[in-house]
């Protein structure tokens, strides 16, 4: 027979364990809302500090911003005498300067011939379908005497492809007609002919 | 504390707690939310202020360093445009007046005398200003008709072409006189530029006016030649 003697209660029973249910439910009655208040004194330093940076920044803004205004409005001026001054250089790069031509034609004509007739011309193109430029082109109309007609002629389409002040603005330059003169007072042996000479494209930039 | 001995009693209890719980989290929640919303929307403008500020003091930078840049090109557009006759002015609407003045002036200056010289007329150039737009400037052309050799006409020609780097001959012809060999019939087309606004030059003198007087960022013109006005 066995005798069973409950000296405590059940509910006077303790845990003989450092932590226990009771403990825990005191420490976490203390740490959190500690915790909450640490956060909400955290949070609520952060919000007068924001505000406060907000409130220099508008006060900054507030002085800089008229000259912000007077800035763009001078960069657009700027902007535009620019676009002026560049399309002034367009205007300047783009002409052809005939007086240093015509005497580059009168020095480069060999003695033997004789232009009867210049003619200029210029067409505006675009370029790269986004730059227009003037297409300058010469065409010449002369008679060549003498033996050396020939010769003469073919060193004057090569001095307008080469020499000074032709070499380097002229891009296409061939004799397109030649031929024995027709004319009454002329010599067997003297020509007449026809050169055309293209530029290169003096662009507006 | 003890639970209520009725399980009905313990029911609302709990029932009680939980909406009490409920509630809490609720409240909480809406405070924090707005709270954290608030510190967002501000933290927003903040960088949105610190951005506009950053835009700002370059720009007013930038400004500061253009200022002399925008002086110096101002000045060179009125000296070759406008004192050195660059670009050709009109007379109360007319160029003809002006071309026939320096043309007649250069034909002087060459020895040789101009038979004719009759206006072609005002041109656009296509898409000369950036972004497509039609450009500041259009071409006024005349045709000019002259007899003589070609010495006088490269000393013509050299007299325009040297005083004015903007002027072009755009066609040219020359054909020999059999019975006069040292004089030919000429006839040549030249255009200068003009302004396509004959406003601009007067804006462009109150520029330089402005730069001289340290204004021009305050200037009443800078809003008309920068604002919707040029578009």
């Amino acid at each position: 027979m066995n005798l069973r003697v409950d000296l405590i209660l059940e509910s006077e029973q303790r845990s003989g364990s450092l932590l226990n249910k009771k403990f825990l439910l005191r420490a976490v009655a203390i740490v959190v809302p500690l915790a909450v208040l640490l956060l909400i004194f955290k949070e609520a330093g952060r919000a007068l500090r924001l505000n406060g940076e907000l409130t220099a920044l508008t006060q900054q803004w507030k002085v800089i911003e008229p000259k912000q205004q007077q800035a763009l409005r001078f960069m657009e001026t700027y902007r535009w005498n620019l676009e002026i001054q560049k399309e002034l250089e367009g205007w300047r790069k783009s002409r052809l300067d005939w007086h240093t031509q015509l005497v580059g034609l009168m020095r480069e004509t060999p003695r033997n011939i004789q232009l009867q007739s210049l003619r200029v011309d210029q067409a505006l193109q675009m370029v790269d379908n986004k730059t227009p430029a003037r297409k300058f082109t010469l065409a010449l109309k002369g008679k060549a005497v003498g033996v050396d007609a020939e010769t003469a002629v073919k060193l004057l389409e090569r001095r307008l492809r080469e020499a000074p002040p032709f070499a380097g603005i002229t891009t296409n330059v061939q004799v397109t007609q030649f031929g024995a003169d027709p004319s009454k007072d002329a010599k067997k042996e003297d020509r007449i002919f026809e050169i055309s000479c293209a530029y290169r494209d003096l662009k507006f930039e | 504390m003890k639970l209520p001995e009725k399980r009905s009693e313990r029911l609302k209890l709990i029932g009680l707690i939980v909406v009490v719980v409920l509630a809490a989290f609720y409240g909480v929640y809406v405070a924090v939310s707005g709270h954290f919303a608030r510190v967002r929307e501000q933290a927003t403008k903040i960088d949105e202020l610190k951005r506009k500020l950053e835009a700002a003091q370059t720009a007013v930078k930038q400004m500061e360093r253009d200022l002399g840049a925008n002086a110096m090109i101002v000045d060179s557009i009125i000296n070759t445009a406008l004192r050195q006759g660059g670009v050709l002015r009109d007379r109360l609407g007319n160029y003809l007046l002006s071309a026939q003045e320096i043309l007649e002036t250069y034909a002087k200056r060459s020895n040789v005398s101009l038979d004719t010289i009759t206006e072609v007329g005002i041109s656009q150039l296509p898409q000369m200003g950036s972004k497509g737009q039609a450009g500041n400037f259009r071409g006024y052309t005349v045709r000019v008709g002259l007899q003589c050799g070609l010495h006088e006409l490269v000393r013509l020609f050299a007299n325009i072409e040297t005083n004015n780097p903007y002027v072009s001959v755009l066609g040219l012809s020359i054909v020999g006189q059999p019975d006069k060999p040292d004089r030919h019939s000429v006839s040549f087309e030249i255009q200068w530029p003009i302004w396509a606004d004959t406003s601009l030059p007067a804006m462009l003198e109150t520029q330089v006016q402005q730069n001289a007087g340290g204004m021009l960022t305050n200037s009443p013109a800078l809003s008309v030649v920068g604002g919707e006005e040029r578009s």
